[in-house]
């Protein structure tokens, strides 16, 4: 039963640590439902951050009694994650594991993160990366500039991470509170994690596989990754030369 | 620097500190924000005033004509503006990110405790989403 197989991991160490699932959407009416669905078939707790979504996504919560945070206007994904992390530390949970509202991130792998979190790690990466030809197909270019993104991670911090732009993580109490208090805007993820690493948090990847999405769009396009990587570059590289 | 000119440059700056002051009067403009241009209309009259010590001050930085000495201080002094700006900008876009938060998970909260409907539905936010509970 998929059910007891998450919770066996958390019990290993007396109390149980309390789990919140945040799932960022934005215009993300056509896979929430479903995602939801399967969270809570596995007992988690979650909450939708609805990051102003111009579609349905906020009546498609309110209709279907998802448990939802109802931003304003749109944040990016950045804040919407953030204020996952503000409500997280709110309610007193111990973990939190973000998993992006368009279907991408398998939630069965979600106990082998939080397994990571349980073995003494703050921030748990789930990484397609970690054990090649997984699954995740991707492009010629695509890996060029992850490989630029790695290199451009361990000359900031010293950590070698794989798949640094994976959305797919859990975060444990100091990176909750690190990340509450200080998280970046535009293209958090790489960012995020030499933060991480820089205020002596325990940055761990764990393998796992990641769908096609199933529906909607993506929000990098083409036009948009040249922005995005000197952006995240200097992003990565000023983050590594601060405290 | 003819005589003409710095009348000029004297009436000029003296509307243009003038209008600095009426905007802040009229609370149109923070006095925390008009400092920098009400600096920029002080430098102006000291110019008109004391046209020598332009003229010095540029040859002492390597400038033959005052005139070029000038344009460039105004530059700086707009390039100072403008990135002041920005920084202005970046923190009340963080002030602006803090508050959102903030004010989704307390309307949170009272939607949990049956005192919500959720967001009007007009609004002029660039998050707009139509149809709400329409």
């Amino acid at each position: 039963m998929p059910e007891q197989e998450g919770k066996r991991d958390l019990r290993t160490r007396g109390r149980k640590p309390r789990v919140l699932i945040v799932i960022p959407a934005y215009n993300e009416e056509q896979n929430l439902e479903e995602l939801v669905a399967r969270i809570t078939a596995r007992g988690w707790d979650y909450v939708v951050i609805n990051d102003g979504s111009a579609d349905g996504t906020a009546e498609l919560c309110r209709s279907r009694g998802i448990n939802f945070v109802d931003l304003p206007a749109n944040l990016g994904i950045g804040g919407a994650v953030q204020t996952g992390h503000l409500y997280a530390l709110q309610h007193g949970y111990d973990v939190d594991v973000q998993v992006d509202g368009d279907g991408q991130h398998d939630i069965s792998y979600v106990p082998h993160l939080l397994a990571a979190i349980e073995d003494g790690a703050d921030v748990a990466v789930g990484s397609r990366f970690v054990e090649p030809s997984r699954g995740f197909k991707s492009t010629a270019l695509r890996r060029v500039g992850i490989r630029w993104l790695n290199g451009c991670i361990r000359l900031a911090c010293g950590a070698s991470i794989t798949d640094a732009t994976s959305g797919f993580r859990a975060s444990g109490r100091r990176a909750l509170t690190l990340f509450a208090r200080d998280y970046p805007t535009d293209y958090p993820e790489p960012e995020s994690l030499v933060a991480a690493v820089k205020h002596g948090l325990d940055v761990r990847e764990v393998p796992v596989r990641m769908r096609e999405r199933q529906g909607g769009l993506s929000s990098i396009t083409m036009t948009k990754s040249v922005y995005y990587m000197i952006k995240v570059t200097l992003a990565v590289l000023i983050a590594g030369i601060g405290k | 620097m003819s005589l003409q000119l710095r009348v000029f440059v004297l009436v000029f700056s003296v509307v243009f500190l003038a209008s600095i002051v009426r905007l802040v009067m009229r609370k149109r403009l923070l006095l925390k924000y008009a400092l920098l241009w009400m600096l920029i209309g002080v430098l102006l009259i000291f110019c008109a005033v004391f046209p020598h010590v332009v003229s010095r001050a540029s040859h002492a930085v390597g400038i033959a004509m005052p005139s070029n000495f000038v344009f460039f201080v105004g530059l700086a002094c707009l390039g100072g503006i403008a990135l002041s700006l920005s920084v202005i900008v970046s923190r009340q876009a963080n002030q602006i990110r803090r508050l959102l938060q903030s004010t989704a998970l307390l309307e949170k909260r009272l939607r949990d405790a049956g005192l919500s409907d959720g967001w009007p539905d007009e609004g002029p936010d660039q998050g707009k989403r139509p149809g709400a509970g329409a």
